[in-house]
């Protein structure tokens, strides 16, 4: 190291993320567990419209994924591309500028969702104004990621880190599916019509849908694993070439999965088999970002005995590697008959979005908020105490979507000795009923350890804060 | 990146990045390199398999893959099995309920039981959402499984009621529309003391005479009880339509059941309908027939 002293990054807009995110990861799963509990204790829904399921389950969905998952994006890649490209941010301000137009974004979202505006449209509910708003601070957030890599030094960073290349693959394609799929004609100011119709329509819709899935929650948390795993674990990523391949593979493929979420549709039958095929193909390069984050501890996995953020990093691998494995598996033709429509779908997002997105979220978020503010955490036997709930949760929730989807889908097309249907659909939803109990459960469980990560978080800045406003120990 | 190596022996790529970010020059894990190249010639097999390539041929139709396979012919040949089997099992019990009535279905006792076992998700899926599983009933919705019917228990008014479904009537304030609120409330009372078999206690006398003036015994019966089932609820039994609350009594005496002004309903008053389920049922010919057949049994039928 030839130089002589830290280089300073814009940390307070990634100290606001931070926080914010694991505020919307607590508000998230309250909704989440809150609209599993309406459907296993229907009483809950109060005969209230703004509270109703219905719009619950997508205030729930727009929580998490946008704004939890959002804030995190923007948290972690504002704090790796300073750090891997050796300078501040291009644009201070227009990072403060993002991060807070995104909140606001996101909470108009939610309100106007409860208030019953939506497009319809899944992952893509908000209307039309709040959309182009949502473009515009997500092209914000591109540009200033783009001008900080282009802004670095390059003489001394001839090369690109590869968090960069999964955040930068993530822009791009989210901005251009978010855009397409919210083409619409505006009737009103909150009130619009798709562009497409019929079954293109759905096809465009599964398009950004299962992207939303593949590029948002999975390339852009590969750039999260990416930084964070090596960084934690203080070992070198395993192999170089493995994450040029994986990485290539991955932002060719996924683009052509979304048509294995309308099997047996008005869909042509090449569209669902083109689906089917890549997304199968996509097995091995998924496993390679699992493969490339587990083989990085080698000689080093006796951390995760006292390690527990990375606990965290590596359990996401796991259910990452697990649901990778399962989505192929569900979008083949045979077992999409069986499982689609039921709760197998859901238990498998929850594998993604729980064990992974938010277990590799939640690693990085303690190892930024130890690093921003500069502390050790305010006790790690909460975090330990987290993990365990966190991992139980997810458990419990995704065997608990096994059971009933795959009952389900046997009990829809059970026929009985007369060749008529041997159960009523009243039946099917009556014998869910212990399921939901057990995965409102498990929402709970993992409901209460975000809250004691925020507990955990708070008192750790207070703590930082105290000792930072004694004079004596004010060294930056 | 640094100029120098901290770790020049670990065979790192050479590059560093925030002070310890490094990757190794490590190939892939050859199960992995070769499960790889699997994935891609597999979609090949695929490819030709199944219908991938988007063209079509002089008919118009996709391209199809070597199998032939198409989703359609898979959902046809599927049902084909089944309908197969309900031929071979079953053809000639379907023939015999398309030919006979209702009431012949009734006394062959080895078609009944058929039609009975043959309907239990067919009532679930279409009838038990407002009559309740096993017709049990639902608040504001009729039970099926008692012998309490307003359009008649036997089967073949049973199946008139599936098949054309009903619409009940009763008009607001009495026959001429005429009744005082005082009136209404008297009334009230006289109807519930009926229920009770009380009517003819002195008290209620009052409205004894408000049910003659606003003749609500052309539909209920001078005594309560309706002469012929045409869809007016019998007041001397316990079973109450919509509801045995007093205010909801005196509420359909007021503002009827319903009851339209200008083609729209008017304010309070009971909406009622039972809809034609000739237009809903599949196969409606055998099918209103399997489902008289099933509710007359259910407990009440005549």
């Amino acid at each position: 190291m030839d130089t002589t002293a830290k280089p300073q990054y814009d940390n307070g807009v990634v100290k606001y993320l931070t926080v914010g995110a694991i505020v919307f990861l607590v508000l998230g799963t309250f909704l989440g567990t809150f609209a599993a509990s309406q459907l296993a204790w229907p009483a809950l829904n109060f005969d209230i419209a703004e509270i109703t399921f219905a719009r619950l389950r997508v205030m729930h969905t727009n929580t998490v994924i946008f704004a939890f998952g959002g804030m995190t994006l923007m948290a972690t890649a504002f704090y790796t591309v300073q750090r891997t490209n050796g300078v501040k941010l291009w644009s201070n301000s227009m990072a403060w500028w993002t991060a807070i137009l995104f909140t606001i974004g996101l909470l108009a979202t939610v309100v106007t969702i409860s208030l019953g505006m939506t497009t319809g449209k899944e992952y893509h509910e908000q209307e039309w104004p709040l959309a182009i708003a949502i473009a515009v601070v997500w092209t914000m957030y591109t540009f200033n990621f783009v001008m900080t890599i282009a802004s670095r030094n390059k003489e001394t960073h001839s090369h690109v880190y590869v968090s960069n290349w999964f955040f930068l693959g993530m822009m791009i394609a989210i901005t251009y599916l978010y855009v397409v799929n919210g083409l619409a004609i505006p009737v009103s100011l909150f009130r619009s019509y798709s562009l497409f119709a019929g079954v293109q329509d759905a096809m465009i819709q599964w398009w950004w849908g299962h992207n939303a899935v593949g590029f948002f929650l999975t390339a852009g948390f590969l750039a999260i694993m990416y930084y964070f795993v090596p960084k934690q674990a203080q070992r070198p990523i395993y192999s170089y070439r493995l994450s040029v391949i994986h990485f290539w593979a991955l932002m060719f493929g996924y683009v052509w999965l979304g048509a294995h979420h309308l099997q047996y549709t008005a869909l042509p039958d090449w569209t669902g088999s083109l689906g089917a095929v890549i997304s199968l193909a996509m097995i091995i390069p998924s496993w390679g970002g699992a493969l490339n984050g587990m083989l990085t501890l080698s000689g080093a996995w006796d951390r995760l005995r006292t390690d527990y953020i990375l606990r965290f990093l590596i359990i996401s691998l796991a259910f990452y590697a697990m649901s990778t494995f399962e989505g192929p598996v569900m979008a083949a033709k045979t077992v999409n008959a069986l499982s689609h429509y039921t709760d197998w779908t859901v238990g498998h997002v929850h594998s993604g979005a729980l064990g992974w997105v938010a277990m590799v979220s939640i690693g990085a978020l303690y190892h930024m908020v130890m690093k921003l503010w500069n502390t050790e955490m305010y006790s790690m036997q909460l975090i330990n105490f987290h993990f365990w709930l966190a991992t139980i949760g997810t458990v419990f929730y995704i065997v608990a979507m096994w059971v009933s989807g795959i009952m389900q889908g046997l009990m829809w097309r059970a026929y009985d000795e007369y060749g008529t249907l041997a159960y009523t659909f009243a039946e099917s939803v009556a014998a869910m009923h212990p399921y939901y109990a057990m995965r409102a459960f498990g929402g709970l469980l993992f409901f209460t350890g975000a809250a004691v990560m925020l507990y955990n978080v708070v008192m750790t800045i207070r703590m930082a804060n105290a000792r930072a406003s004694k004079p004596v120990e004010a060294t930056a | 990146m640094a100029n120098h190596n901290p770790w020049p022996d670990e065979g790192n790529t050479g590059h560093i990045w925030d002070e310890d970010l490094r990757e190794l020059d490590n190939p892939p894990p050859l199960w992995w390199m070769l499960s790889f190249y699997a994935g891609f010639i597999m979609i090949i097999f695929y490819t030709l398999y199944y219908p991938v390539i988007p063209l079509t041929d002089k008919t118009g139709e996709f391209t199809k893959g070597m199998a032939g396979w198409t989703a359609i012919e898979e959902y046809n040949e599927d049902f084909k099995v089944l309908k197969d089997w309900r031929v071979a099992k079953f053809a000639d019990k379907e023939e015999q309920l398309a030919a006979m009535s209702v009431a012949d279905i009734l006394k062959d006792d080895e078609l009944r039981q058929y039609a009975v076992a043959t309907s239990k998700v067919l009532f679930g899926d279409y009838c038990a959402a407002c009559h309740g599983a096993g017709g049990a009933g639902n608040p504001n919705f009729p039970v099926l499984a008692d012998d309490d019917w307003l359009w008649g228990g036997q089967v073949a008014q049973i199946e008139a009621s599936i098949k054309n479904g009903r619409i009940g009537n009763m008009p607001a304030r009495g026959m001429m529309g005429n009744l005082s609120d005082e009136e209404i409330d008297n009334v009230t009372d006289y109807v519930i003391a009926l229920s009770e078999g009380k009517g003819s206690d002195p008290q209620f006398a009052a409205g004894k005479a408000v049910y003659a003036k606003g003749m609500c015994l052309a539909c209920h019966g001078p005594a309560g009880k309706p002469l012929a089932p045409a869809g007016a609820a019998n007041l001397t039994d316990q079973v109450w339509r919509f509801s045995s609350d007093r205010d909801a009594i005196r509420n359909v005496i007021a503002n009827g059941v319903n009851v339209k002004k200008n083609g729209e309903y008017i304010e309070g008053t009971r909406q009622a309908i039972m809809p034609a389920f000739k237009e809903r049922l599949p196969n409606a010919d055998v099918n209103v027939k399997r489902l008289a057949v099933y509710i007359h049994q259910l407990g009440g039928g005549q």
